[in-house]
Parts: C-alpha cells; structure tokens; sequence
C-alpha cells in the first residue's frame, strides 16, 4: 500500500519539476540584445540623466528607446575602451545602421499605451513599470515566448502569475488592477483604438 | 526490482494530476490564444518615428483637409485640419479611414480584362500596350459604323478634364459626357446668359426646400451638417425635406414633406401656382402669362390629391419659401426627372434666388493651362442628349460617383458589342459591363487636383497630395489618355505627367494673384499676393493647403424663360396612376452606398444593412396586409417592364401604395424592373405583387 502510493506521488513530483523547471526553459527562447549597454556607466560615470536619452518630443510624446542618431551625439568615434563601444561605432554608427534592439516591454500592436500620460499625468516613476532597469551594467537576455511571441517581461517572471513587484509583469489584469488601484476608468477603448 | 503495470497506471496517474498542477496547460492556452494575434498574414504597421504630413482628400469632390499621421512613411490615422477653410477640422467616416484603400480586397494593381457575361469577375490580367490596341481597335470599328466614342467625367474642372475634352474633340464621333449637377445644368439652359459656374448657397439660406438631396448625409462636407446643427438649435435656418422616405436628412430636417413618389414636379408647380395667386414672386419671366396659364391647373387642393400632402402645408410651404428670404429650392439631378428639376429651378428663378446670397450664386471656372479646342463644345454632350444604343466605346473616369442608378443609365446608351473602359482601381459590382479595367493608383498615391467643391462659397483649387508609392503596374490616368491618343494617331495632345501639368496650372493660379491660400501646417490663411512665386504656392497647396478665389460678386437676375422645359408635365396623366400601386427604387445614398469604402467601415453599420439578403421590397404595413402578405413572405413584382422575386418586409416608414425596391447583391437588375424616360431618370413605376 505504502509503495502504491509512492508511484503515484513520484509521477507528481516528476511532472511538477517539468512544468515548474523544464517548461520555463522550453518556452521561452533566449536572445542575448545585438549591443551591451551600461546604463550604470552613463547615469554614473558620464553624468547623464534618464530624460538625456528618453526624452519627450516638443509636442508631448515619449520617443521610448534612443535612436542611432541619440547615440552619434556622443558616439561618432570611439572614446572609451570598451569591446562594446566599439561594436556601437563601427557596426552601426559608421554604417549608420539602427540597432535592432530586443524591446523587453513591448505591448501587442492592438494595445495603445502612452508613456507621455503615465509619467506626465500620472506621475508614475519609471521604475514602477521598468524596475531598476535604469541602473543596470549590461543588459540581461530577452526571453521570447515561443507560442506568443511575446517578452517574458509581459507575462512576469514567474509563471505562477504571482507578482513579485510591481514591474513584475505588463499584462492587461496588470493595467486593470492599477487602474482600478486608482480609481481610473478601464474601458475597452482607453488601450485598444 | 519488477514494476508493475498497475504502478506504471499509479505513476501516470501521478503525472495527470501533477500536469494540472502545473503552468503547462494553463499558459498553454493562454499563449495559444495571443499566439492567434501574431498570425503572418496579419498587417502590422511598420515602426518608425511618427510624424505628421498633410495632404487633401480627394474620395469626393469635398476636398476635405487632412492631417496623416504617419509611422515611418506609412499613414497610419487620419484626421480632419481644424482650420480647413473647406471642412473645419470634420472627415466623414469614410475619409476617416480612406488610407485603408490601399489594402482594399477589391484593389487591382494590373491592368485585367473581365471575361464572360456582364458582371463577370473571371478576369486575366494584361500589359496596358495589349489594352490600348485593343481599345484602339475598338475605337476605328466605332468610327466607321458612326457610333459614338464617350469620355465619361465625373468631375469636370480638371487637367483630366481638359484632356478628356482634346481627345473627344480630335476623334470623330467623339464626345465628351462631364456628368455634373443636372440641375444646375438645367437652370444654365433656363436662363438667358449664366454669368459664371451655379452652385446652391446653403450656408447662408433661411429657408432650404430640398427635394430629395442628402443634405445632411452625404452632400458636401460634413462640417455642413455640423454647421445646421447649430443654426438649427439658434432658429436661424429652416430644413423642408420633400422625399417619399424618411431618410437620415428626413429625419433631422425641420419638417418632412412625404411626397407620393413620382409627384415632385406636381408638388413644386403647386407652390408655384400659390405663389403667382398670392402675388409672392419677384421676379417676372418672358413667359410669364403662359407659365400662369400652365400653372393654373395646378391648384393646391388637385396637388395636394395628387401628391398626398394636404392643401393647406402647401399654401404654407409655398409661403415660407417665398417670404422666408433667402430661400433655396435644390433638387436631386440624378433620381429625379428633368421636369421635375425645371419646376424645382422654376421656383427659384420665380422667387428671385438666381444670383442672391442664400440662394443660387455664381463662382467662375478656374484656369487651365492646356488650352480647350476651338469645336470643343461641339464635342460636348449631356447625358440624357445621348440616344440609347449609341455609345461603342465608353472610357469611365475613375471619379464617377457611385451611383447605380448612373450605372444603369450609362449602360442604356452603350450598343450591344460596347466596351466599357474602367479606369477605376477596384474591382467590385461597380463596373457591371466593363471589359477593361485600368487601374489608376489610389488615395495617397497619386497627386490629385480638386477644384470648386460643390458647396465652397467661392472657387477653390487643392491638390492631394501623393505620400506613398504607387504599386508597379498601375496606371497613371493622364498618361493612359496620352499613350491612348498616340496610339490612336493624334499628336497634338500636350505631353507631360500629371505633376507637371498641375504646376503649371498653379503658376498660372498664382499669376491672378486672387484670393486667399491656406497653410495647412501653420493653420493660417494668408494673401496670395503675398507669396513671392509660384513654387511657394505649389508648395503650400501639395502640403494640404488650399487656395480659396475672393468670391464673386453677386449679379442682377437673369433673364429667364420656364414654360418650354415644363411643357411635358401632364396632369392628366399623372392623375390616373395616384391610386395605383407603384414601384419606387430604393438607393442607398449615404455612406454605405456603392462607393468603396474600407471593410472596417462595418463597424459603424447595422448589421442588418450590411448582410447580403438579395431583393427585397418594403411595403407599408397595411398596404402588405391589404395584398393578403405576411412580413418576410417571398413575393413576385410584375411591371410591364419585366419581373423579380423579391422578400416582403413590412416597414412604416415607407408611404401606403408604395413599394420600395433594393437589391444589395445587384441594384442594377433592380432597374430592369423601371420605366425609362428619354431624360434619362427612372420613373415610378406601377407594379403587381403576388405571393408566391
């Protein structure tokens, strides 16, 4: 009776540790971005601030992720040692090629969402949503989802669904439930147009 | 150690349950189900860096400005400019989301040739040298058996225009067929010298008697419906909708006149007659005593039997429009008859509307620069000039309305071997008989001029602008008409691409130095004199903006004369059907019409008009009842004309002893159903209905 019943926890335990451990590995495929970037080294070491290189354009939109011509401001010629820089300069700067960055936060085209609002009418911090990305030293690898196609970043770290910040995760229930936090309507066509 | 079979069973068992304890399943199906968004053939705007362009829109003659909101280079949103001189900031539904056009399903970007029966839509595709011998051809068969070669416009006024003109004028049995508003046509051939181009002054009439017109619908910009509005809730105009359905225009007017169908010239020479008793008019007429004589048959109580409404809200109609100045009587040139039209124009010219602010006014003709033939007018003919069964060949310019009802109507004139050339670049029910179609590139693609809207105060010219690419393969209109006239001998047409000859007619606009030009991009309206060259104003007009002339000054009455062109209306005659059963065609006017329009446009149409349910014919409820029909019967309609099975719908809004007539899969066989009169409109027609 005893070993009856350990056949059948084994099976559990075993398709436990697939779903928690191997599926997590299979899912998502992992890509390492086309560059390093040390936003620490920036921030720290060349004095810049996040609105530097995010910034908003006259007219009150975000232009999200720097473009080349961001980086030629500094970078037109190589002026630290770094192996990395030097992939920047001569890779992309030189042949004036934009960088095909791997965007951990990118939402699906049918969601329509507005950094501009969030941060100038909201005034929610960047980290909220990012975390600490703003002070990392290299960029970690971008985990596609192989069925959505999606960053892991929208769904979360963990598959459970359990948060474990508030940046853990940029799904719909995610938007909802702040927005329900603060009060803030959550019809269908705030986010999809 | 011996494993069982039970404990592989106990093991699997373990599994199933463990499976479900685990995010497999769960994120499975939910990744499944995003992944269903991620489909490839799925379009995705490409990204880039957003930007605004402006360009103007040239689905309608409207010439509505346009601000492109673009990703990278491809529009992506589109929205009205707020200080358009000509839209104020409005789009109708359909501009809203005219960038889609490019993806539309029914898009060709080839010229093809439709085999087989009318309306075919077996087709192969083929090089315009193979097209143009062959039209060619056609052309030199035309000319030796004296049938007619047509060039059908659709919006006369333009640098096509003019070419459409040399080439009908240089050919023999060419001719020219602009198709513009009939009954300002007509009001031109009523009075004695027309000063300038008519155009209906809505905006600053008290009263507007429209008999049919989508005033509020489709007709003009939509900004018009936004200005009655308020000058509605401000008492400030008067609406009179004369049309036997309650359309959308019905329904929102101040008053709705419900006319028996067929009586609108009955109707209008009814208040004509109270006009002339009550000594109302202004202006006097070289045949004044005959048009009393011809009127005086027409009193409001024998009008009023006639037409359904009741003799006194004829007295009273008639009243307010003459007193109630400025006043406007507008008609709808395309399902109304030519008798009708002259009776609706007869009471403007009576009550003195023909050259007065909020009446009918003049604006001129734009220059060209290509110069018109000499024997040009020779060329030109009207559509209802032309006999049945003439035409050989007919070249349709991509701007023809959509209109079914023309459909049917060109399609009269054509001899039984005729071609039809289509240069349009859909593909859909449209082009019912077309042989070839030549497609041009759409919306966006193209550089494309619009002048004189029909309801801008003044002339206008703007150009849109094209922002994309056109897609290999498509065909430039003005080239088309140019390597057309090479291949069929004739050299004297000038050369040059479309882009070219629009700059110089703006060097030219610019050289008058007249009126005003809008800066899309700033939102401000400044001198053309000001601008130190022609380039300046080529490059304020190709970014959205436009050039508005001064208006002109307003002119004495024309002589006029009405008797002859109202010489036809028979009371007698249209007295022995008022009690009969009469056929009405149902044409669907506004925005969901025959136009094509972007598939996603369904989303702001009731499902039940956009399902395809073939004939049908709505009857009001007694009068069903009366035939001993039930709602969503199938019924037989008998004219002398011919017959069709339709499905009954009871509906109250149409009038008793009227049946209304649609067919959403083909409104052209809709027609076979009508009489037709040498004018050229489809006439109420009396009908036999019987359940099958």
């Amino acid at each position: 009776m005893k070993f009856q019943f350990l056949w059948f926890l084994a099976g559990v335990c075993v398709m436990l540790f697939v779903g928690w451990v191997v599926f997590p590995f299979l899912l998502y495929e992992r890509k390492e971005q086309p560059l390093q970037f040390s936003h620490k080294i920036h921030t720290e070491t060349a004095g810049l601030t996040c609105d530097n290189c995010h910034t908003f354009k006259v007219d009150g939109r975000f232009t999200g992720i720097p473009t080349l011509n961001k980086c030629k401001e500094c970078h037109t010629d190589i002026i630290g040692t770094s192996p990395h820089e030097k992939k920047l300069v001569e890779e992309y700067v030189k042949q004036n090629r934009e960088i095909p960055w791997l965007v951990y936060a990118r939402q699906p085209q049918n969601a329509y969402f507005s950094n501009a609002s969030h941060i100038k009418l909201a005034n929610l911090s960047c980290d909220q949503c990012h975390g600490p990305h703003g002070t990392t030293d290299s960029l970690r690898a971008y985990e596609r989802n192989r069925i959505s196609g999606y960053s892991r970043d929208i769904w979360g770290s963990s598959l459970s669904g359990i948060k474990s910040a508030s940046w853990d995760g940029m799904k719909m229930d995610d938007c909802a439930n702040c927005h329900n936090k603060h009060n803030i309507p959550n019809t269908c066509l705030k986010c999809h147009k | 150690m011996n494993i069982t079979r039970r404990e592989i069973l106990r093991f699997v068992g373990g599994s199933a349950l463990g499976f479900l304890l685990t995010p497999i399943p769960w994120k499975a199906l939910d990744d499944s189900a995003i992944w269903t968004q991620n489909w490839p053939w799925i379009p995705e705007p490409s990204r880039g860096d957003i930007s605004y362009k402006f360009t103007t829109c040239s689905l309608c003659p409207a010439a509505c400005g346009m601000r492109v909101r673009c990703n990278g280079d491809q529009p992506i949103s589109l929205s009205g400019v707020s200080r358009h001189p000509l839209n104020q900031g409005t789009l109708c539904p359909i501009g809203i989301v005219a960038h889609h056009l490019r993806y539309h399903p029914a898009r060709v970007s080839r010229p093809i040739r439709l085999a087989g029966q009318h309306g075919s839509s077996r087709s192969t595709t083929m090089t315009l040298d193979e097209a143009l011998q062959d039209i060619v051809s056609a052309m030199n068969d035309a000319g030796s058996s004296s049938q007619v070669i047509a060039f059908v416009d659709g919006r006369p006024g333009r640098t096509a225009s003019v070419l459409f003109q040399q080439f009908a004028a240089t050919i023999p049995h060419g001719t020219y067929i602009p198709i513009s508003e009939a009954s300002l046509d007509l009001l031109a051939s009523m009075v004695e010298k027309p000063s300038g181009l008519f155009r209906y002054d809505v905006d600053n009439a008290q009263t507007i008697l429209s008999f049919g017109v989508p005033l509020l619908d489709s007709w003009g910009s939509p900004a018009r419906t936004a200005r009655y509005l308020e000058k509605k809730s401000a008492a400030k105009q008067h609406l009179i909708q004369v049309e036997t359905f309650q359309s959308r225009t019905a329904g929102m007017a101040d008053q709705w006149i419900p006319l028996r169908p067929g009586t609108e010239a009955v109707f209008a020479l009814g208040l004509a007659h109270v006009i002339l008793k009550e000594k109302l008019f202004r202006t006097v007429s070289k045949d004044i005593t005959e048009f009393e004589t011809l009127v005086s048959t027409f009193s409001p109580s024998i009008v009023a039997e006639m037409c359904g409404v009741a003799p006194e809200r004829i007295k009273e109609t008639a009243r307010m429009f003459a007193m109630n100045k400025p006043s406007l009587a507008m008609i709808d040139g395309l399902s109304n008859s030519r008798e009708a039209q002259a009776a609706v124009m007869a009471l403007n010219l009576l009550t003195g509307n023909v050259g007065q602010g909020g009446g009918i006014t003049v604006r001129r003709e734009l220059p060209f620069t290509i110069p018109l033939p000499k024997n040009a007018t020779s060329s030109y003919a009207s559509l209802h000039s032309i006999p049945d069964h003439s035409i050989r060949v007919m070249i349709m310019d991509e701007s023809m309305s959509g209109c079914p009802v023309l459909d049917v109507l060109l399609q009269k004139k054509l001899v039984e071997n005729g071609i039809i050339v289509s240069l349009s670049p859909f593909v859909t029910e449209r082009p019912f008989c077309t042989q070839y179609v030549l497609p041009p590139p759409v919306f966006l693609e193209s550089a494309v001029e619009l002048s004189n809207p029909y309801d801008s105060e003044s002339s206008s010219f703007s150009i849109s602008a094209p922002l994309v690419p056109a897609p290999a393969g498509v065909v430039d209109p003005i080239q088309f008409i140019q390597r057309l006239a090479m291949a069929a001998g004739i050299t004297t047409l000038p050369s040059g691409t479309m882009e070219e000859l629009l700059k110089k007619r703006v060097a030219l606009l610019y050289q008058e130095k007249r009126g005003t030009y809008f800066d899309a991009s700033t939102g401000l309206t400044n001198e053309v004199k000001n601008l130190s060259s022609a380039d300046d104003l080529w490059k304020a007009l190709i970014a959205g903006g436009s050039l508005m002339n001064s208006a002109e000054p307003l002119k004495a009455m024309p002589a006029f004369r009405l008797t002859e062109f109202l010489s036809t209306v028979d009371i007698h005659t249209m007295k022995s059907t008022n009690t009969q059963l009469m056929l009405v065609p149902l044409v669907e006017q506004t925005v969901y019409g025959s136009t094509t329009i972007s598939p996603l446009m369904s989303k702001v149409g009731q499902e039940s008009g956009l399902r395809h349910v073939g004939c049908q014919v709505f009857l009001h409820t007694t009068t069903g009842t009366e035939l001993g029909l039930a709602d969503g019967c199938r019924v037989l309609l008998q004219t002398h004309h011919g017959s069709a099975e339709a499905e009954a719908r009871f509906d109250a809004s149409i009038m008793p002893h009227v049946a209304a007539v649609t067919n959403t899969l083909n409104q052209q066989k809709v027609f076979s159903l009508f009489e037709m009169k040498n004018d050229s409109s489809i006439r109420p027609t009396p009908v036999k209905i019987q359940k099958v």
